[in-house]
């Protein structure tokens, strides 16, 4: 799976957990998300972890800042 | 059965130490090598036994050394210094209260700067916490005036031994902190003879033993943590698995693991955690043997019978049966339960129409089968009320209502909290002759079992966290860009997650570009998840005149709720 499939699952995760209907960009952090607390973290992890079939480690998730953060995580995760 | 009552003659503790202190001292003098407890922290586990805790109790009295009486705030992380720090801040003649410390995801200023106020009104003669969060505490320039920052790490066991403070029944032993009206945190002040009366009943209708072992993943700065999961099994010489909400929220298997380990027996958990358990069951690395389990008691916000069903069908195969599914009400003003559903018995659920579900209305209950009603709504019992308190449904001139006649519940009886720490104003407002109002709403049925509904007042509950509206409200009306006072907070059950959501609508100057919006809606984030721990699932900006008045004038939640949810067509319910 290349970056461009990977962040579409992460961008998809994040409106499904969040229900957010803005505009989603790769330098937004999750402040920037209505609907992105600790919770909906966690989810969203979940989330992207089935689709891609890989299980980060959820304190690595906590230390992205941003967006591209978290694709870059997961890029990684799933080589 | 070791008899207390004659240990205390022997010890001549009789008519001196408060009962509860002299359960812990004979739990340390009779099973020193016995288990107390242990607590799982970063994959490591830790067991501590009576020693161990009397050695720690010991180090924290040693440090306590020459500090005048007094509220001390604890700011630990999870660890396996929290239970002797607490006990031990007990033993040396304090009142202990356990505080949140930041999370990964919070801004340290923000967070600290808002306890300033807390900390002017308690005034606490010590904080005990780690160099790391004293050094956020530094940074942050909090007032302190005489308060003593004492660091964990710096903790010695006394060269001999102290002896322990004497303190009566009547004392306070400790302050449980919660969310409060005004954004200032309410301390609700126990005495010592609240948490022993509450633990003698609460232990009784629940059958508690030395035999069981509880396994629980809530912080101690909540009631449930502390009251269900360290105060009253302390006094029962229960032991408790105690593991980290962060290792919990991310891994809830380990909840399984944890339970399969050590034998568990009981677990007390919000019903968001019911949700999150079963969202979590495909993902599950191993067939856990959960069979020892007594109860999976849900409590802290509205119980949901669709998420005991949902968690039944995830786990049913795994040990899960539906005679292990309860409820409980609960709230620090009671110490903690006020009720209990039946062990080894399946809770009552009874079907009702939702729009009879309203203050003041007779609430008819139909048959399970049932198929015509247009808003159906099943409900779970949350038990008979436990020994030594009485309940009672009032109207809103306090007059005691008949039974399935939905009112405001109200509790008196011998464990009833001592008054909000230092808020005598506040403490009249919610003590009426003896009894508690509890702003919650909900009705007995005819065999006594009580059924909660929700609120009569603004409080919002996430994820077991009582928020107020009008604090956020406040709150969000300093920030820049927002229109003050024209501020709608509310909060909207969302039954994915199985807790309510918080929705905010603000007014904001017309023209703002969509940069501007979105730099409002960040730093509410943020000023919110660094101040009270939740962030709003929707922060949505109007133009002014949008927000809904009151005749009196007052932005009006319920109007504006409703208004929002008409424009959003339901999108958010």
């Amino acid at each position: 799976m290349n970056r461009h499939e990977i962040k579409e699952i992460i961008e998809k995760s994040i409106r499904t957990e969040t229900e957010y209907e803005g505009a989603i960009k790769e330098g937004m952090a999750a402040n920037d998300i209505e609907g992105w607390d600790s919770l909906a973290h966690v989810r969203i992890i979940f989330r992207i972890d089935h689709h891609l079939g890989t299980q980060v480690d959820l304190n690595a998730t906590y230390a992205t800042n941003t967006i591209t953060d978290l694709i870059e995580l997961f890029v990684n995760e799933a080589e | 059965m070791y008899d207390l009552s004659v240990y205390l003659l022997e010890s001549g503790h009789m008519d001196t130490q408060c009962k509860y202190l002299s359960k812990l001292l004979e739990s340390f003098e009779h099973k020193p090598e016995i288990e107390y407890s242990v607590v799982i922290s970063n994959g490591e586990e830790k067991k501590i036994t009576w020693k161990d805790l009397e050695n720690e109790c010991q180090s924290i009295m040693n440090s306590l050394k020459g500090i005048e009486k007094g509220v001390v705030l604890i700011f630990l992380r999870h660890s396996s210094s929290l239970h002797g720090t607490f006990f031990g801040t007990m033993m040396a003649g304090h009142t202990p209260s356990f505080m949140p410390c930041t999370s990964v995801k919070q801004d340290p200023a923000l967070y600290w700067a808002s306890h300033q106020k807390l900390l002017n009104h308690i005034k606490p003669t010590a904080i005990i916490t780690s160099k790391d969060v004293s050094q956020e505490i530094l940074q942050a320039k909090l007032e302190l005036g005489n308060t003593k920052i004492i660091h964990i790490e710096d903790i010695e066991i006394p060269e001999s031994k102290i002896n322990i403070e004497l303190r009566s029944e009547d004392e306070i032993a400790l302050l449980q902190h919660s969310s409060g009206t005004t954004g200032l945190k309410k301390g609700v002040a126990l005495t010592f003879d609240a948490i022993v009366k509450h633990a003698e009943s609460y232990s009784s209708s629940i059958s508690i033993t030395e035999e069981d072992t509880i396994v629980s993943w809530l912080p101690l700065y909540h009631d449930m943590g502390l009251m269900a999961c360290m105060i009253m099994p302390a006094y029962t010489s229960t032991p408790v698995i105690h593991m980290s909400p962060f290792d919990w929220v991310g891994k809830p298997h380990l909840l399984f693991e944890v339970i399969e380990k050590y034998s568990g027996t009981l677990t007390w958990m919000p019903n968001f955690a019911f949700e999150h358990m079963a969202l979590y069951a495909p993902r599950m690395p191993h067939n856990y043997d959960i069979s020892t389990m007594r109860a999976f008691i849900s409590c802290s916000e509205v119980c949901r019978p669709e998420s005991f069903d949902k968690f039944f069908n995830a786990f049913n195969e795994k040990g899960v049966e539906k005679s292990m599914l309860h409820t409980c009400y609960a709230m620090a003003e009671t110490v903690f339960a006020t009720s209990q559903s039946t062990l080894n018995r399946k809770a009552k659920r009874i079907l009702v129409n939702q729009r009879d579900l309203n203050r003041g209305e007779y609430v008819r209950i139909y048959d399970e089968n049932e198929s015509n009603l247009e808003t159906p709504r099943q409900l779970i019992e949350t038990g008979s009320i436990i020994e030594g308190l009485e309940v009672k449904i009032v109207d809103e001139d306090f007059k005691s209502l008949p039974e399935l006649t939905i009112g405001e519940i109200s509790i008196s009886g011998t464990f009833i909290f001592d008054g909000y720490y230092r808020m005598p104003d506040l403490t009249k407002e919610r003590v009426m002759n003896g009894s508690y109002m509890t702003k919650d709403l909900g009705f007995f049925d005819s065999s006594g079992r009580l059924y909660v509904l929700g609120r009569v007042d603004d409080l919002i509950i996430v994820q077991g966290r009582n928020i107020y509206a009008h604090q956020v409200e406040a709150l969000v009306s300093t920030l820049e860009g927002i229109k003050p006072g024209r501020i709608s907070a509310f909060g909207i059950y969302d039954p994915r997650i199985g807790s309510e959501s918080m929705i905010i609508v603000c007014e904001v100057e017309n023209g703002q570009s969509s940069e501007e919006s979105q730099k409002i809606k960040s730093t509410i984030n943020k000023l919110l998840q660094s101040t009270i721990e939740v962030v709003p699932k929707k922060i949505r900006l109007v133009t002014p005149g949008w927000l809904v008045k009151t005749s009196s004038g007052k932005v009006g939640r319920k109007e504006n709720k409703e208004k929002h949810l008409r424009e959003s067509k339901g999108g958010d319910n």
